[in-house]
């Protein structure tokens, strides 16, 4: 049987996604650490594991278009006080992501469409990022990719792009696990 | 979360917002004149007049270790520039001071806000969870590892361990919590649409609300005009 593209999210819904995006933010608490060294892309090196990783289960139970931009609507709530531009670069990835997956699979039905979204999340956070240094923080974009600091951020972004995708695997693995446990139900 | 933080008489939550985005952006717009260090300066005072001077003074020392740990790393890093470790102290001095008015605000009075605004109530619900969830996770995990302990499972930088032994048992328990969070907020008759349900103590501007906001605004625009009026001092000069 042919289910909706869009359907209507339930309170049941809403709350497994605000409790992983729970998870995943207080897990990402080390990115305030690394936050001030001017590397491009450390700071999603170090959340990417946890931002591939619960969104792929919380895609994996919740398989409605928009689930991608509720997460990322509720990480950023908290994000919102600390780092502004994650806010808006998250929120916009969420968008991007939703817009993707409804052109490429038509929504989450199957679990390579929810390993593409899980794992492109932190992915698609570098551009955003970027384009707000260029544009609106001139110095920092120095800073990031001054002398000697560009081939670190290559292996940055190469590290978050593999630790994402490790992350989504991942999920997508324990959620298979859970559901053949009875655990984790549609 | 921020329970202790919360002071007896709150701004209200979108001036709170708001204002912790404008003192970022303002702080970064700043940045490279002491108009960051008198801005930043001046708005952590307003919080202390606006009824947010015990969350102010009982955070000021980790602000201050916060700035003088980063200074010094800067310091370090620029071989010597004071210029440029100004310029960063004021962006940290700035997250620094944004985050207070958020730390101040109680998660229930943001989603009371809203829903009085007519905010969609399911995103609001969700934030709210978001939000205040922190205490539940940490006590779940400390539940978690008591079980790891009587199984004898005393590590988690074994692969294996962390995910059988904590990972799993962790998402089962969240899975579990979530159904009956869910059935609990339904049993309480919630409903999505907002026109059909009331705000339980609405939450509303006050006359203090507005003083705050006009005195923000005045600080950052005076602050931001100030090197048009002919009052621009470079940070160099200070230094000089």
């Amino acid at each position: 049987m042919n289910q909706p593209v869009f359907q209507a999210f339930t309170v049941k819904d809403v709350v497994f996604l605000a409790i992983l995006s729970a998870v995943a933010t207080c897990t990402a608490a080390v990115m305030a650490l690394v936050s001030q060294i001017h590397i491009f892309a450390l700071a999603q090196v170090v959340t990417a594991l946890q931002f591939s990783l619960f969104p792929a289960v919380a895609l994996m139970k919740v398989r409605k278009v928009g689930t991608m931009l509720f997460f990322a609507l509720f990480t950023g709530t908290v994000e919102l006080f600390m780092a502004p531009v994650m806010f808006f670069s998250s929120l916009l990835a969420g968008l991007l992501l939703e817009g993707l997956v409804l052109a490429l699979f038509r929504g989450y039905g199957r679990d390579g469409a929810v390993f593409l979204a899980a794992w492109l999340f932190i992915p698609l956070t570098l551009p955003l990022n970027l384009l707000y240094y260029v544009c609106f923080a001139g110095d920092l974009f120095e800073q990031f990719f001054g002398a000697g600091l560009q081939l670190a951020a290559v292996g940055c972004v190469l590290a978050a792009v593999a630790l994402s995708a490790l992350g989504a695997a991942l999920g997508v693995k324990i959620s298979r696990e859970l559901r053949r446990a009875g655990v984790l139900k549609g | 979360m921020t329970g202790r933080f919360h002071p007896r008489r709150p701004l209200y939550p979108v001036v709170s917002v708001l204002a912790a985005l404008l003192t970022l952006i303002g702080a970064l717009a700043l940045a490279r004149s002491i108009w960051g260090s008198v801005f930043v300066g001046a708005v952590w005072l307003l919080l202390c007049l606006f009824g947010l001077a015990r969350l102010c003074l009982r955070t000021l020392p980790f602000l201050l270790a916060y700035l003088a740990g980063f200074g010094l790393l800067f310091y370090l890093a620029s071989g010597g520039n004071a210029v440029f470790t100004w310029q960063m102290v004021n962006r940290l001095a700035g997250v620094g001071v944004a985050v207070l008015p958020g730390l101040a605000m109680a998660p229930v009075r943001l989603t009371r806000c809203l829903t009085a605004l007519g905010c969609p109530r399911l995103p609001a619900l969700g934030m709210l969870i978001t939000t205040s969830f922190v205490p539940v996770l940490a006590g779940e995990i400390g539940r978690v590892r008591g079980a790891m302990r009587t199984r004898g499972v005393t590590t988690l930088w074994a692969p294996a361990a962390f995910y059988r032994a904590l990972l799993i048992p962790l998402l089962v328990r969240l899975v579990n919590l979530s159904d009956t969070l869910a059935l609990s907020v339904e049993t309480r008759c919630f409903v999505r649409d907002g026109s059909s349900c009331t705000v339980y103590r609405p939450v509303t501007l006050t006359g203090r609300d507005v003083g705050f906001s006009a005195a923000f605004l005045t600080v950052l625009t005076v602050a931001l005009c100030a090197p048009a009026l002919g009052w621009a001092a470079s940070i160099q000069e200070v230094l000089a």
